[in-house]
């Protein structure tokens, strides 16, 4: 891209960069649009055919009823920043990168098609910074960003100094990584039961599940009678010789191939039947060359049975690679009956699987791999919800101290009940009434509970940034209410916002993991960290593992979130800050 | 303004909160939920059903009901709960299971307090040492603690291995031995009930009882307070009338408790009012755990059986609490600090 541009750097005017901008832009912000409204809509028909009860519309259009608000005033701002782009004006280029940044975060949140959305968000965002492009506005941005980036650093430097939050930045990454490596780390899957192991204390090793590979398996109902020398013969054929081999991934150090055989009868009354089993160490070849007195030296196994009787057995083979062949012979005197015979044989593999470092729940599943997915699903869902608070609370806050007057008393009055209900209490109350128990239900009824916040300090900022020179000049050269708010206010509002941000994340999933303890979360067997703690409080005496172990890992990520959040408000502080 | 007109004015602010705090129990039990089911149980006959849909008016138009519903709530008719063993009446439970939870948060607001001023006040004169550092952190870890966790952590500890180990034990459950003991409420607060039969021994088996669920409920509040102390503080020391004070040669003790230490409250009161939302939110986690016969366990009872009434009483009354107590707040506020009233 770099070399495309040198010529057009003089007449960027009428770069393919620049058009395709502008129009994707636009395009985007169109999709955006249609996009929010059609889940806002959806989610009238959900509630009004919801209301009726009887016949009701796919899933996806019931859900992300906050994100679809967000997206339709996002997709008319993205809109305008595009018809703004292509009236080359310089500011909308600015607009435009934070609008797809913002957007890059919240299409993160909206499933598979955000991932779209975001991917556009993305490519317009490289876009702005192609040479050609870049040459509008970049050196206006660079210069209004020059004190900002300057005080970034200053609180970089102070963010060194400080330990604890250092401590706290690790905590997060830490976590977060985790989550994103949880599928290559996790020696289990979320869900993955083993229940040979259920209880199994920290360090245990597995008790295995077996790999298998089948050799030989037939299944006769009723099968057709043959006449073999006057005696009734039945499929299968009463005499099977064949050779199997153990291959070297079936091998194992400690545990070694072993062959499975199993043999069932049904419905077999007072018919007399025998069998003989045996397994030499030869392959077939050797072994038809051979007469009955050489075979004899190397026959492996050998076992007969009579009478009407199932067998099961194990059998132990050669650590090695190695060829055998295996003999079944099988007789029965009947004459009338109705029955059936399974034969089966299987290679079992004892796999070493990993050791249950954390152990294990009332059920199997390895503590360490479920808190490792669960990472994901608590961080995501916190993420989710400060994101879509932050926004929904940004939006109504700056319109209420923008314009001031009757609406922002009733925003006020609005905000000052919502704070009149302690998180919990409320959420819990809204997803009583949703009805729906389930991690979505969780997130919507948090994004209801949590936006007062973010709107009463965003409005805060707002009155005090209202009145400052630049606004003023911004006004007096007739840039637009939105531009002003958009551009100028919300850019100078966003620190306090961060910090408030950084330390709900904490609070907002302690109260998550709450609300799923108490019984509210997702369905019993997912991987979630206040599911897990709720499962495992009742075998808290005897297997306190389960229930330990969870809430670490919830302490420690509220930490980290707690730690950054109030070390950056101390240096963030105007009052403390360079004295 | 006046002090009086300051607190008629408080008041009538809170008017409006109350008014919207039922309103959205209203949306949420009567839009979003079904209203019905707060005043039908299990027992309710099917016959009575339409007498019961007419006699709430829940076939009037939603205007009505809104007004049927404040009507309902101001006479006192809160639903029927259905998760107590008998149905009761909402208000009979709350009446009955507030002395619990009220005793229990007061007791964890009296342990923040006594740890969490000095802890702060130590924090903020040793800024930036290790003592500092370690307060913080203990601070921190109050606020990022599961509560529910740390509940299950305590009483697996100072209860299950204390007794594994033959060591004295804190008790996990209950207000008091019920084998024991035998309490009649008359106030329904036991530490108070106890001491008026004069039984020292039931108090003193109350407060045993007591200690796990206060202490864990209270390293919340701590920690808020003692963050909140640590801030002020640090801000009040910076003031020119402390430099004042130091450069007349007071010692550093002096400094701090008595010049600084009186407006560094004023702030931490504050958050102490505001920490009463905290205080129930946690008693819902902490009541559970600790089997504690109050409000809370109750919520979580109407919830895993979807007793709707109950969940709608139990918001609305926790609502309620926290709007007179910031108006309480606001008062002690008002009357401590003149600033506040003028500006």
């Amino acid at each position: 891209m770099e070399s495309y541009n040198d010529d057009k750097k003089t007449n960027g005017e009428d770069s393919l960069q620049f058009t395709i901008l502008a129009f994707l832009q636009i395009f985007v912000g169109i999709l955006v649009a249609v996009f929010g409204g059609i889940i806002i809509l959806g989610n009238l028909t959900y509630g009004v055919m919801g209301a009726f009860g009887d016949v009701l519309p796919p899933e996806t259009l019931g859900t992300y009823a906050l994100q679809s608000v967000i997206l339709l005033v996002l997709g008319l701002l993205l809109f305008k920043a595009g018809l703004a782009i292509l009236e080359l004006d310089s500011f909308a280029f600015s607009t435009s990168l934070y609008l797809n940044i913002f957007m890059l975060l919240i299409s993160l949140t909206v499933g598979i098609i955000g991932l779209f959305f975001a991917m556009l968000s993305f490519v317009t965002i490289l876009l702005l910074f192609t040479p050609s492009v870049k040459l509008y506005w970049y050196d206006a941005f660079k210069e209004d960003m020059v004190p900002r980036i300057k005080e970034t650093r200053y609180s970089l430097h102070l963010v060194r100094k400080s330990p604890l939050v250092v401590l706290g930045i690790v905590l997060i990454l830490g976590m977060v990584s985790l989550a994103f490596i949880a599928p290559v780390v996790a020696p289990y899957g979320p869900e993955e039961r083993i229940w040979a192991d259920a209880k199994d204390p920290p360090g245990s090793p597995s008790g295995g599940k077996n790999k298998t590979r089948e050799i030989y398996d037939e299944r006769n109902t009723n099968p057709v009678p043959r006449v073999i020398g006057g005696v009734d013969w039945q499929d299968p054929p009463p005499i099977l010789i064949a050779e199997f081999t153990v291959y070297e991934n079936e091998t194992n150090p400690d545990l070694g191939p072993w062959i499975e055989y199993e043999i069932e009868f049904e419905e077999l009354g007072d018919d007399n039947v025998s069998f003989y089993f045996a397994v030499y160490g030869l392959n077939l070849t050797t072994y038809q060359s051979m007469d009955e007195s050489a075979r004899a030296a190397h026959l492996y196994y050998e076992t007969t049975r009579f009478g009407p009787r199932d067998v099961e057995e194990e059998l132990f083979l050669y650590n090695a690679t190695y060829t055998y062949v295996y003999v079944l012979w099988f007789s029965c005197d009947h004459k009338y009956s109705n029955w059936e015979i399974d034969i089966k044989f299987t290679i079992l593999r004892h796999e070493s699987f990993p050791d249950h470092i954390w152990g294990t729940d009332e059920i199997g599943g390895d503590i360490f791999s479920r808190i490792l997915w669960g990472a994901q699903i608590d961080l995501r869902l916190s993420l989710t919800i400060v994101l879509v608070a932050v926004s929904v609370g940004t939006f109504i806050g700056a319109a209420a101290g923008y314009y001031g007057g009757k609406i922002d008393e009733i925003v006020m009055r609005v905000t000052d009940v919502f704070f009149a209900f302690p998180g919990l209490v409320l959420a819990m109350a809204i997803v009583m009434a949703l009805g729906e128990r389930s991690l979505d239900t969780i997130s919507i009824a948090l994004m209801v509970t949590w936006w007062p916040t973010y709107a009463r300090l965003v409005r805060g900022q707002v009155l005090l940034e209202r009145e400052k020179l630049y606004v003023e000049a911004a006004r007096s050269v007739g840039a637009s209410d939105m531009r002003i708010l958009f551009s100028h206010i919300i850019p100078n509002t966003i620190q306090p916002l961060i910090v408030q941000a950084t330390m709900d994340t904490g609070g907002v999933l302690l109260t998550a993991a709450g609300l799923s303890f108490i019984g509210f979360g997702p369905p019993a067997g997912a991987a979630e960290w206040g599911l897990m703690i709720a499962k495992g409080q009742m075998y808290l005496t005897s297997y306190p593992w389960m229930t330990v172990f969870p809430g670490v890992a919830i302490l420690l990520t509220a930490l980290g979130f707690n730690l950054v959040g109030d070390g950056i408000r101390d240096i963030m502080d105007p009052k403390l800050r360079r004295r | 303004m006046k002090l009086r007109d300051f607190i008629l004015r408080r008041i009538v602010l809170a008017i409006p909160v109350v008014f919207g705090v039922v309103t959205i129990t209203w949306f949420l039990a009567y839009i979003v939920g079904d209203p019905v089911s707060m005043y039908i149980t299990e027992r309710t006959p099917d016959a009575a059903i339409p007498g019961i849909i007419e006699s709430h008016g829940f076939n009037e138009p939603l205007p009505v009901q809104f007004f049927l519903y404040i009507t309902n709530l101001l006479q006192g008719d809160w639903g029927t709960s259905t998760s107590t063993a008998t149905d009761a009446p909402v208000l009979d439970i709350i009446a009955q299971r507030f002395p619990a939870t009220i005793e229990l948060a007061l007791l964890s607001m009296i342990i923040a307090i006594i740890l969490g001023i000095p802890l702060g006040i130590i924090s903020a004169t040793k800024k930036d040492k290790p003592v500092d550092h370690i307060t913080r952190i203990f601070a921190l870890a109050g606020v990022s603690m599961p509560i529910f966790w740390f509940g299950l952590m305590l009483k697996y500890i100072l209860f299950f291995q204390f007794k594994a180990w033959g060591l004295p034990y804190l008790p996990s459950s209950n207000r008091y031995n019920i084998q024991l003991y035998d309490h009649v409420a008359t106030t329904g607060f036991i530490l108070i009930d106890s001491l008026l039969v004069g039984d020292i021994r039931l108090f003193f088996d109350a407060l045993r009882h007591m200690a796990m669920p206060a202490f864990c409920l209270g390293y919340l509040v701590l920690a808020i307070i003692t963050r909140m102390m640590r801030s002020s503080m640090l801000e009040v020391l910076k003031e020119d009338y402390i430099t004042l004070a130091k450069s007349k040669g007071l010692t550093q003790r002096i400094v701090v408790y008595r010049h600084a230490l009186r407006n560094a409250l004023i702030p931490t009161v504050t958050v102490i009012g505001l920490a009463f939302g905290g205080l129930m939110t946690g008693a819902v986690l902490t009541e559970t755990i600790f089997n504690w016969p109050g409000l809370g366990r109750w919520a979580v009872r109407s919830i895993l059986q979807s007793d709707l009434a109950g969940i709608n009483g139990f918001t609305l009354l926790v609502a309620l609490i926290v709007v007179t107590s910031n108006l309480v707040v606001d008062l002690i506020y008002g009357t401590l600090d003149p600033r506040i009233r003028f500006g």
